[in-house]
């Protein structure tokens, strides 16, 4: 009798599930701060807060960040076995999931350059405050800083699975004629745009709860119509 | 979100659906040669993600292809099911339909039956 779980087959699904472990330990935490943290914090009495930038702030912080960079570890394995193993990224699942990818990692950048480092500077004044020491005027910029780049990660997640997702689910309808650079390009447009207005721009529409969720939906809509007429250029 | 929002995403997908291919020539019929070569590059798009690269070998979720019917590969494409009297070699079901490959299965067929 064979065993399924065996082989490069068992390699690459085994880190597809440790991809999706990962996965939601970072993006269960970034829902959390997003739809939880934010609103709580917002109406926290100042007796609170000192214990919850101090205490949990940080603990919830090490298994965020900690969380995207073993999805971006075992994704990007992943996608190396399966090109290893014969898959073409000019392919229906190259596509879907390059796109998911493209999205995923400047996700991940956003914790690592953009949030983990603006959050540290939030720490370490309300851990000095605590202290009785002097507040850090740039504290509350970088609080401003690390919410929109959050925000615009949690945008950012909602087309993130719809493309992850289609990559083995979704056939895209890819042939030799296909341009796939072209699409990529398209999808790339927008993200950088967006990106963009993480690092220098303003919230916008992302500025409430369900600002942020709608506008997920609508970009996913969006980048799903460029990948259809992308595919027909 | 705004309507104007929705009813513009909507436009967008509505006229991406409306684009057609644009008409192949009348040409003379592909050789064995050109149709080798057009149904590997379609599996190798649009199929051996599930399969394997290599179509006589079971793939990370789907069995070994090669030497397939064009009946079988008609049906598994066009509409997922199998062909009556066909015992599948999996149970797994896990195949969607591919129905934007239908102009493409013969050279897929071709290609699945070469030595």
């Amino acid at each position: 009798m064979e065993i399924s779980l065996w082989g490069m087959t068992a390699v690459a699904f085994i880190l597809r599930w440790l991809h999706f472990f990962f996965g939601v330990m970072w993006i269960g935490y970034l829902y959390y701060f997003n739809f939880t943290h934010g609103a709580f914090m917002a109406e926290a009495e100042a007796v609170t807060k000192p214990g919850v930038l101090t205490k949990l702030l940080p603990r919830a912080m090490w298994w965020f960040r900690w969380g995207a960079m073993g999805t971006l570890i075992t994704g990007l394995l992943y996608m190396g076995i399966l090109a290893h193993m014969g898959n073409s990224f000019s392919s229906s699942w190259g596509l879907a999931i390059s796109i998911g990818a493209l999205f995923g990692i400047v996700m991940w950048a956003n914790v690592w350059f953009v949030i983990w480092p603006a959050q540290q500077v939030v720490i370490a004044n309300a851990e000095a405050v605590a202290k009785g020491g002097a507040a850090n005027t740039a504290a509350a910029a970088n609080g401003a800083k690390a919410l929109l780049a959050s925000r615009t990660n949690t945008l950012f997640s909602i087309p993130m699975l719809f493309f992850m997702g289609a990559a083995s689910h979704l056939p895209l309808a890819v042939t030799p004629e296909t341009k796939i650079g072209a699409v990529m390009g398209l999808v790339t447009l927008v993200v950088a745009a967006l990106e963009l207005n993480a690092l220098k721009g303003k919230l916008g529409p992302l500025t409430t709860i369900k600002g942020v969720i709608h506008m997920g939906f609508v970009l996913t809509l969006v980048v799903y119509a460029l990948v259809e007429i992308g595919l027909r250029m | 979100m705004k309507p104007s929002v929705l009813i513009f995403s909507l436009l967008m997908i509505l006229f991406a659906a409306s684009c057609t291919k644009k008409q192949e020539g009348a040409l003379a019929p592909p050789t064995a040669a050109e149709l080798t070569e057009r149904g590997g590059k379609i599996y190798a798009m649009n199929c051996m993600s599930c399969h394997n690269a290599d179509p006589s070998k079971d793939g990370l979720i789907g069995p070994a292809v090669k030497g397939s019917s064009l009946e079988l590969l008609t049906s598994r494409i066009m509409h997922a099911v199998y062909p009556a009297g066909y015992t599948p070699k999996r149970s797994t079901k896990q195949m969607v339909a591919l129905p934007m490959l239908e102009k493409e299965i013969p050279a897929l067929h071709f290609y699945l039956n070469q030595n």
